[in-house]
């Protein structure tokens, strides 16, 4: 797979979790997010998705409930 | 389809023998959607490389049972911030080439400087995350 092969499976993941408008744990912890990763990308996609982080840490929510992917 | 053994000896192999690492285990984690992590040995430290959605990542620890650190934070306390960002560049285009280079130092600070690693590594993610989400939720 390419890089972008790559993150189109990755955006295809992540817009089928939004479509279900569930919240989002994150399994990897942040000493594991790096400038340029997969990682960061994939949370500024949620992030531009209306995706917020709880306080309570490890988890993501939307601001609106039922948002899908666009 | 290469095996992430394969994958790891073409690449990595002539830094494996150099080093005497030996590969201690691979698994598939299933807990991180089937990331494929295997761990190695040397007389100096550990190294943990997890393939994570067709990247490789990197940590070390000083010995068995003790925490893995991402190399980045190895590296920044081993060199110095500022010394790590002038080799960033390097770093990203060949992260264990890097390692290679600074063996001695990585050593000796994976053993002696692991609370500092620790409190870089915490860092440098809340710092990212805040970034791309601003302040947490109440």
């Amino acid at each position: 797979m390419t890089p972008d092969e790559r993150w189109a499976a990755n955006r295809k993941f992540l817009d089928d979790a939004i479509a279900k408008g569930d919240e989002i744990v994150l399994a990897t912890p942040f000493e594991r997010l790096h400038s340029g990763s997969t990682y960061e990308r994939e949370l500024r996609y949620l992030a531009s998705k209306g995706f917020r982080l709880d306080a309570k840490a490890m988890r993501l929510a939307a601001e609106h409930k039922g948002k899908g992917a666009s | 389809m290469q095996t992430i053994e394969s994958e790891i000896i073409s690449r990595f192999g002539g830094f494996f023998d150099r080093e005497q690492f030996t590969v201690l285990r691979l698994v598939i984690d299933p807990e991180h959607f089937g990331n494929e992590v295997v761990i190695c040995s040397s007389p100096r430290f550990r190294l943990k490389l997890v393939k994570d959605r067709g990247e490789f990542l990197f940590e070390l620890s000083p010995e068995a049972g003790k925490p893995w650190y991402p190399l980045e934070d190895v590296l920044k306390v081993a060199l110095g911030s500022k010394r790590f960002k002038d080799y960033h560049p390097f770093f990203a285009e060949d992260p264990i080439g890097t390692l290679a280079l600074y063996i001695p130092q990585v050593t000796q600070a994976i053993h002696a400087k692991e609370k500092e690693i620790a409190t870089l590594g915490q860092k440098r993610g809340q710092d990212l995350a805040h970034d791309i989400f601003g302040s947490p939720k109440a």
